[in-house]
């Protein structure tokens, strides 16, 4: 645990593709105190790291080739900086994505796809995904412990779950759709869902992953 | 770091369609409306989002009716309003431009609702759409039957008739790009005597993305009957600002909101 009162850096990657408002909030009520990263050149390599993000898959492969990050994010992964990917950021975990060209991180060996326009009885599939599901992750899913609750979901693209639960330890389904909810590789982990709009159930969630990640680097 | 072989598989099944808090203001003040007029100040935007999101409502609606422009305070205002939602949040309400979109996406909101702008130029979904992503994009439509044209889609908060058919601009709306639609029954408006659900499954059965219904639910039944014609999720204002014969102003939110559930009640000033 950390001790009260202590407060945390994790620095907030910032694209500059969607949004990263909702997430700074979250942190700053959890009594962080987020840094928000516009270059990885004024970054250096300790703090745990937030790759939030909504907006368009290719947009945010161009802006991780063209700003610089990949190879920032890269060396943080493997020098085991905690990472925390967020809806699109945790599909940039991934190798690449329907959603149209440029690649991901590659960190999570798969893709991610479309939802298909019917769903597993042959009824149209409603998508965007959007809405509440339960959140009952067993221990082993996250390397800290988390409360069950239930998280926001807005997502057209989903991460191609594998059977091999290293990477993809906690799946959903939506219209019988399987995909992956969690995604994890050395100490970066995906999330599909959103915390910082799920209630105080993404908040614990997230104060669980900083009592971790700042334990981590500590 | 130990992780199971196998994947854990959520279950599901205990996931309910969403219920949405649709909250209408007037020049920045808390309203409720009946059939779009006859507004009455009800509180404070900023203490009713508070107090949804500490009662862990699903979702926020916020719709301003004033019929002006997005511009600097009131940008300043919503930004204050969105602070307080611990949930997904939407804004609607004087968006005209790509620049409008991108200043409400920046003050919090998840996702923008366009309207009026749509029938003048219905590439802003598009674009905003390939910004945001077409989860942020909600195009919302506005329905009154009147016995000289039926039931059309009607404008600028339901001034102004228009002469699409409703399901063909829902159609063209999804085409556009937008990811949601929010379907506004401006009759049943503050009835409390349930969603037009024709409409609403008229428009569910045309289109592939999330609909929402709106406007008449003010029970837990008229919820589940909108689910049951197709809705993916459905907002009410009336029903949870306001409180018995004499429309008393008393915020509820119950737990489980599709069944009535337990209530836990608030004044709102």
């Amino acid at each position: 645990m950390i001790q009260a009162g202590k407060k945390l850096s994790p620095r907030v990657v910032d694209l500059g593709v969607g949004n990263i408002g909702s997430v700074l909030k979250m942190l700053t009520r959890l009594g962080a105190r987020a840094e928000v990263l516009t270059s990885p050149r004024d970054a250096g390599r300790d703090a745990p790291i937030v790759l939030p993000g909504v907006g368009h898959f290719s947009r945010a492969a161009d802006a991780l080739h063209s700003g610089g990050w990949r190879s920032w994010l890269d060396a943080a992964h493997a020098s085991d900086v905690p990472i925390l990917g967020i809806c699109l950021g945790a599909q940039l975990m991934c190798l690449s994505s329907e959603e149209g060209p440029g690649s991901g991180l590659g960190w999570v060996p798969t893709r991610v796809c479309r939802f298909p326009s019917l769903n597993a009885e042959g009824a149209p599939l409603r998508v965007p995904h959007m809405g509440w599901q339960p959140f009952t992750p067993p221990a082993s899913c996250f390397p800290f412990v988390c409360e069950p609750g239930r998280m926001y979901y807005a997502h057209s693209f989903y991460i191609e779950p594998s059977a091999d639960g290293t990477c993809h330890p906690y799946q959903s389904e939506y219209g019988g759709v399987r995909f992956g909810a969690v995604v994890r590789a050395r100490r970066a982990v995906g999330v599909q869902f959103h915390p910082e709009k799920s209630h105080r159930h993404g908040m614990a969630f997230l104060r669980s992953w900083l009592d971790w990640a700042s334990k981590e680097r500590l | 770091m130990t992780v199971g072989e196998e994947p854990y598989l959520q279950p599901t099944a205990l996931a309910r369609p969403r219920v949405i808090v649709a909250l209408t203001t007037l020049n920045g003040r808390l309203v409720r409306t009946r059939q779009f007029s006859k507004p009455m100040y009800v509180g404070d935007p900023i203490n009713a989002v508070k107090i949804f999101s500490d009662k862990g409502a699903d979702e926020l609606v916020l719709l301003e009716i004033g019929g002006k422009p997005l511009d600097g305070p009131r940008e300043a205002a919503i930004r204050d309003i969105a602070s307080e939602a611990l949930m997904p949040i939407s804004y609607g309400g004087g968006i005209r431009t790509v620049e409008h979109v991108r200043a409400v996406i920046r003050c919090g909101f998840e996702k923008v609702i366009l309207n009026t702008v749509l029938h003048e130029n219905l590439g802003l979904a598009t674009q905003s759409a390939a910004e945001f992503g077409a989860q942020a994009v909600v195009g919302a439509i506005e329905v009154k039957t009147t016995w000289l044209r039926g039931k059309h889609v009607r404008t600028c908060c339901g001034r102004r008739s228009t002469r699409i058919p409703v399901v063909e601009w829902a159609r063209r709306c999804v085409d556009a790009g937008c990811g949601e639609l929010l379907i506004t029954s401006i009759d049943a408006d503050g009835s409390m005597g349930g969603y037009d659900l024709p409409l609403v499954s008229e428009v569910a059965a045309a289109v592939s993305v999330p609909v929402i219904a709106l406007g008449g639910a003010g029970n837990a039944g008229h919820l589940q009957a909108a689910i049951a014609a197709g809705a993916s999720a459905v907002a009410a204002g009336s029903m949870f600002v306001l409180h018995g014969p004499r429309r008393a102003v008393l915020i509820t939110y119950p737990e489980d909101p599709l069944n009535g559930g337990s209530a836990g009640t608030a004044g709102v000033k």
